[in-house]
């Protein structure tokens, strides 16, 4: 079957593997298989998703109701030009934003650990771990969402129970503007299973004798996971991070269940996408809400695009993107 | 860690190290085990609360002083009525009496062991005794979850739905990011963010027009919203099957085309194989989330309730006005026994294929 | 623009072209004895309930049976996803008949529900067999968008295994009946209710050692009036309305600052009244008065739904209802729900529809599923006598509830604001406040919401 990867190739060895073969140039050929390759996609671009994107751009540039469909009216640029003086938008965002510098950072460390731990060759039973760690991915969020409920009540949850234990005062997790974001960012910690798993297949295929390499050249624990197992992993997290931060700026349902879509308390769970649900379904401001969307659109994309450009300086390509 | 000093004591010959070495792993293996164990345990506490929630009598959650775990009050029967029994404290010391008649500052009790001695008043605040409480698993949330949800059927539609949407999914998924991993054409990166621009929209101001495009095709009502849409690929899984072949060295290719492979046969002998654990990790990732999807079904398939999903059906315990904590969770661990198994087997084929891809570990 | 809009929801994204072409069409071919397909859809109000939903499938069959010319289907949905997913639905696939909707839901779908003035006419029914206020509540604009169907007055449900711990005398059953010697009023209510009120050590609420950490019975709730300033304003301060005569100022009127001082101070400095995480600790539904540990909670008629064990041995086991006090504006007031089924102005077959649903309004068996008192004065006896079945042997005293009927909230408390759905969501965040914050100045924090109820007022015009 396929071979190991070249001998004792350094870490740095295989970044930058020899272009040689048919494949090196860009030719009519080469075109047209890769296009063939990608053709599902765009079938089913053109047929599923490109209509309704494009209908909801339109839609932004109108005063659409979905009750009301028929008295649609174009607005020009109004919904845009709304958005300049409205104070739960700025807040929507502002708290969106503060969340994510929270968020983002931690979730992607703690899959990171948890996936270290349950590949490590010093745990026993790591079947077993790795499916514990995943556990909570399967529950349905109508159940999930409860049980967080119960967990982070101020007087009888487990949480405050077992802080109580350890002689920690309670902390009303769900109705402090404070503690709110702390619960939430723990309640998004029980979701880390995609994450985890994924790293997980990243540490697996970093072959084993680029840690040996590194054993021979007097490398420490800390040094081989800086220098060998983050850079051979670094395609995985790039992954990561651009979906947890496309999942953070979409954060909706937990705050949405939890608050009943009220964003409480105090509007600190009112993320950007709450707001636009409720501009959308409860206001019916339907062309408002589009507007919003495509706004958290652009700088969602031009944030992705901005990280792929750099994505050249540290995200490791083993057969050298081209 | 005194037994781990003394082996470092004996005479440094080659028994004594061989001797040595496993057993410090052994320490090394416990050790890791054991500290892995205490931080899957905390994070898997809300499980713990989950599952001891959907064991218990609708009624015991709210009952003051009533323990964390599943339990049943002990009671006494007197006349033909339940009554609950408490810790007294009386001149005979502790007494398990039965609470009769409970009033603030004296109430009435039974002595279950001497029934016959009729009404006992004891003076003092009921209030403030301890309950007797034994432990017991009430399965009748189960019983009345079941009973009211056709699980057999939802089973069945749930695991064909994301069965099916799974399989589409990864096939497609492995050739989209085949295509733009390894061949260069023109708009390849253009093309790459477009896709991933589908994902970034907000679904819900894309909700109306996708409703209308199914409901122009007849699709409402059916599977195939559900389905056919991911037999076309969608973005995150080609995204990371992507980074996943990117890390596979091109030497391996190279190395098949000079055997005069195809791209199609490299794809099936060299890329694939190579990335097992990948594919995998995507598979699952679809099918849990497929498992779990709740609105979209509900959206189309309101109309056609022998062909919803679980997920549906747990939204009626969740009725307004009288939610069943109780039988939610019951339910929902009922609908994650299948999930749980399939995960457990996928991940040993997970380990197994990472053997076969040759990579040694 | 508008091309593309029909293109990508090509049958009927804009249903008022054709409606009326269909309206006379469909009347036509229903006359010519084909079958009419009516979907009614149910999630915005009750009928999502586990022991509903088969009495709704088996009373829809047998419509179906008895009316070869009417395909009747039921399409139940969630109730927490039941907007959404209706909103998604109008534009190309919009159902024919919704509800049952109270009078709050009718605000955000009012306008697309088509006048049923005519067809009540035609059939021929009896607008004297329901009281006319009834009637008035269902006038939106000039149109009858429904006919009333179910009410439900609220009154004080009491748990007397409780009363009888603490030795107390039961709450009054009659209109102007006094409580051991005191006038039935909002003040006599919280008197007792804190004797009512007791912690972990047997303190009540009046005791100098009571804590308020440890409380296990509280005197009072008025449960599922989530985060509504305005319900509770009513409940505790008498009728009320949050727009000024010239429909445009917004205003909080005396009667509802006393109101909501009441129930905010029961919460905060007497805690003879949960607070939100006290409610969610005992019972995360919601459904507080069923834990036994509420002694009294204002609730409507609809509660009989759910005061009922589910499952296995309940902790309210003896209860009974009682009128409500005089409140500080010297009347009573029962805020008043009700609810009805109405027509989408999109539907194909508008006359099959009102067939539909002038059977629903009266359909015995589905108004006693919903816990829903007729509306139809001559149900009503029928109704309790099925209500005393289901809760034998205890034996409530229903003259409670229709003597409370007499006192409705007028204007409603769900009433019409401008700009419904923002000033609506303006309000439960105002609610959460109150529901989650000690230590506020009430008045103060209500001018300041009146100034942004003021400007979700002012997008309107």
């Amino acid at each position: 079957m396929a071979t190991a990867p070249g001998p004792a190739a350094g870490p740095l060895a295989t970044v930058a593997p020899p272009r040689t073969g048919r494949f090196s140039g860009p030719n009519g050929r080469e075109t047209a298989t890769g296009i063939l390759f990608v053709a599902p996609w765009i079938i089913g671009f053109v047929a599923f998703s490109a209509l309704p994107m494009l209908a909801s751009l339109v839609l932004s540039f109108t005063d659409f109701d979905p009750r009301q469909a028929d008295e649609i009216r174009f607005v020009g640029a109004e919904n845009y030009a709304r958005m300049l003086s409205d104070p739960t938008l700025i807040k929507a965002s502002a708290v969106t934003l503060r969340f994510a510098l929270i968020v983002v950072p931690l979730s992607l460390a703690f899959a990171l650990a948890v996936a270290l731990m349950v590949n490590s060759t010093l745990l026993a039973g790591r079947n077993v771990f790795r499916t514990l760690f995943y556990l909570p991915l399967q529950i349905p969020i109508v159940a999930s969402t409860v049980v967080w409920i119960g967990v982070l009540n101020v007087s009888n949850g487990w949480l405050n129970l077992g802080l109580g234990a350890i002689g920690l005062p309670a902390v009303d997790w769900l109705n402090s503007t404070f503690w709110v974001h702390p619960a939430l960012a723990i309640m998004g910690l029980w979701g880390i299973g995609n994450m985890m798993l994924i790293f997980l297949a990243g540490l697996q295929s970093v072959p084993t004798e680029l840690y040996d390499a590194a054993r021979v050249d007097g490398a420490g624990v800390w040094a081989r996971f800086r220098h060998v197992t983050l850079p051979m992993i670094s395609p995985v997290l790039f992954y990561n991070l651009i979906i947890v931060l496309i999942a953070t700026f979409q954060y909706f349902t937990q705050a949405y269940v939890i608050t009943n879509g009220r964003g409480d308390p105090g509007g600190e769970t009112l993320f950007f996408n709450l707001n636009l649900f409720r501009e959308a379904f409860q206001f019916y401001n339907m062309g408002y809400a589009s507007a919003l969307a495509w706004v958290l659109f652009v700088v969602v994309l031009g944030l992705t695009a901005i990280l792929f450009r750099t994505a050249g300086s540290w995200v490791y390509q083993g057969s050298g993107e081209r | 860690m005194t037994s781990a000093v003394t082996p470092r004591l004996l005479p440094r010959d080659a028994a004594a190290s061989a001797v040595r070495r496993p057993f410090r792993r052994f320490l090394a293996i416990a050790g890791f085990t054991l500290f892995a164990t205490m931080v899957v345990s905390a994070f898997l506490m809300p499980l713990l609360y989950m599952t001891s929630t959907a064991f218990k009598d609708p009624n015991q959650t709210s009952t003051p002083g009533a323990p964390l775990y599943p339990a049943t009050p002990d009671t006494f029967t007197f006349q033909g009525e339940e009554y609950p029994v408490y810790q007294v404290p009386t001149d005979d010391g502790l007494m398990a009496w039965a609470l009769i008649e409970p009033h603030r500052e004296d109430s009435v009790f039974i002595d279950p062991a001497d029934p016959d001695a009729g009404p006992i008043t004891w003076v003092g605040r009921w209030r403030t005794l301890e309950q007797n409480w034994t432990f017991g698993l009430d399965t009748g949330n189960f019983a009345r979850a079941w009973e009211i949800l056709d699980f057999p059927r939802m089973f069945f539609n749930t695991f064909a739905i994301a069965a099916l949407s799974t399989i589409g999914a990864v096939a497609s998924a492995v050739l989209v990011a085949y295509g733009f991993s390894r061949f260069r054409f023109p708009g390849r990166n253009g093309l790459f963010l477009l896709m991933l621009a589908t994902i970034i929209l907000p679904f819900q101001v894309t909700l109306i027009p996708t409703y209308a495009v199914f409901f122009a095709l007849g699709w409402v009502g059916t599977w195939l919203p559900l389905i056919i849409p991911h037999f076309f690929a969608n973005a995150y899984n080609v995204f990371l099957l992507r980074q996943y072949f990117l890390t596979i060295p091109r030497d391996l290719d190279e190395a098949a085309m000079i055997d005069g492979a195809g791209p199609f046969r490299i794809l099936r002998s060299v890329i694939i194989p190579q990335a097992i654990p990948g594919i995998v990790a995507v598979s699952l990732f679809h099918f849990f989330w497929a498992w779990n999807e709740y609105f979209l079904p509900l959206v189309y398939l309101q109309s056609a309730p022998d062909l919803q999903p679980l997920s549906v059906g747990l939204g009626r315990f969740n009725a307004l006005y009288s939610a069943e904590p109780t039988v939610v969770q019951a339910a929902a661990l009922l609908a994650m026994a299948l999930p749980v198994i399939v995960f457990f087997f996928a991940q040993r084929a997970f380990m197994r294929g990472v053997v076969f891809g040759g990579v040694e570990k | 623009m508008v091309l593309i809009l029909a293109a990508c929801g090509s049958p009927g994204i804009s249903p008022e072209a054709s409606t009326s072409a269909s309206q006379a069409a469909s009347s036509a071919s229903a006359s010519a004895g084909e079958v009419a397909e009516i979907e009614w859809y149910v999630g915005l109000g009750t009928g999502t309930n586990p022991e509903q939903i088969p009495v709704q499938e088996a009373e829809v069959d047998a419509f179906n049976a008895d009316h070869p010319n009417i395909h009747l289907t039921l399409t139940v949905v969630d109730s927490e996803q039941a907007e959404q997913d209706l909103a998604t639905r109008m534009p190309t696939n919009p159902p024919d008949i919704i509800g049952p909707i109270g009078i709050r839901g009718l605000q955000g779908f009012g306008d697309n529900l088509l006048d049923l003035t005519d067809q009540i006419d035609a059939a021929g029914v009896d607008r004297g067999s329901i009281e006319d206020a009834l009637w008035d509540v269902y006038q939106l604009d000039g149109k009858q968008i429904g006919i009333p169907m179910a009410v439900y007055p609220s009154f004080i449900y009491y748990n007397k295994s409780l009363f009888d711990e603490a030795g107390l005398a039961y709450p009054p059953h009659e209109v102007g009946e006094q409580y051991e010697g005191q006038d039935w009023t909002w003040e006599t209510v919280r008197d007792l209710a804190m004797q009512l009120t007791v912690d972990a050590n047997g303190n009540d609420a009046t005791s100098a050692d009571f804590n308020p950490a440890s409380i296990e019975v509280w005197g009072l709730d008025a449960q599922f009036t989530n985060n509504d300033p305005r319900a509770w304003s009513t409940i505790f301060g008498g009728s009320g309305s949050i727009v000024a005569d010239d429909g445009t100022t917004a205003q909080w009127p005396d009667n509802w600052r006393t109101g909501l001082q009441y129930f905010y101070d029961g919460m905060w400095t007497d805690h003879f009244i949960p607070t939100k995480a006290e409610l969610d600790a005992i019972e995360p539904g919601g459904n507080s008065f069923q834990t036994g540990r509420i002694a009294m909670d204002v609730v409507h008629q609809w509660y009989t739904c759910c005061v009922r064990p589910a499952e296995g041995d309940p902790p309210v086991t003896d209860w009974d209802i009682a009128v409500l006090p005089t409140g500080p504006d010297g009347t009573i007031t029962s805020k008043l729900h009700a609810d009805t089924v109405g027509i989408l102005d999109t539907t194909e077959n508008p006359e099959a529809a009102f067939e539909v649903l002038n059977w629903i309004r009266q359909n015995p068996a589905l108004l006693q599923a919903w816990g829903a008192l007729p509306a139809i004065t001559d149900q009503r006896g029928d109704f309790f006598a099925g209500l005393d079945e289901t809760f034998a042997p205890l034996e409530i005293d229903w003259e409670v509830s229709t003597q409370m009927l007499e006192y409705p909230d007028v204007p409603s408390h769900e009433a019409f604001m401008p700009n419904f759905n923002e000033a609506n969501a303006a309000n439960g965040e105002f609610g959460s406040r109150l529901w989650t914050t000690p230590d506020i100045d009430l008045d103060a924090e209500i001018d300041a919401h009146l100034e942004r109820l003021q400007g979700i007022f002012d997008e309107a015009s």
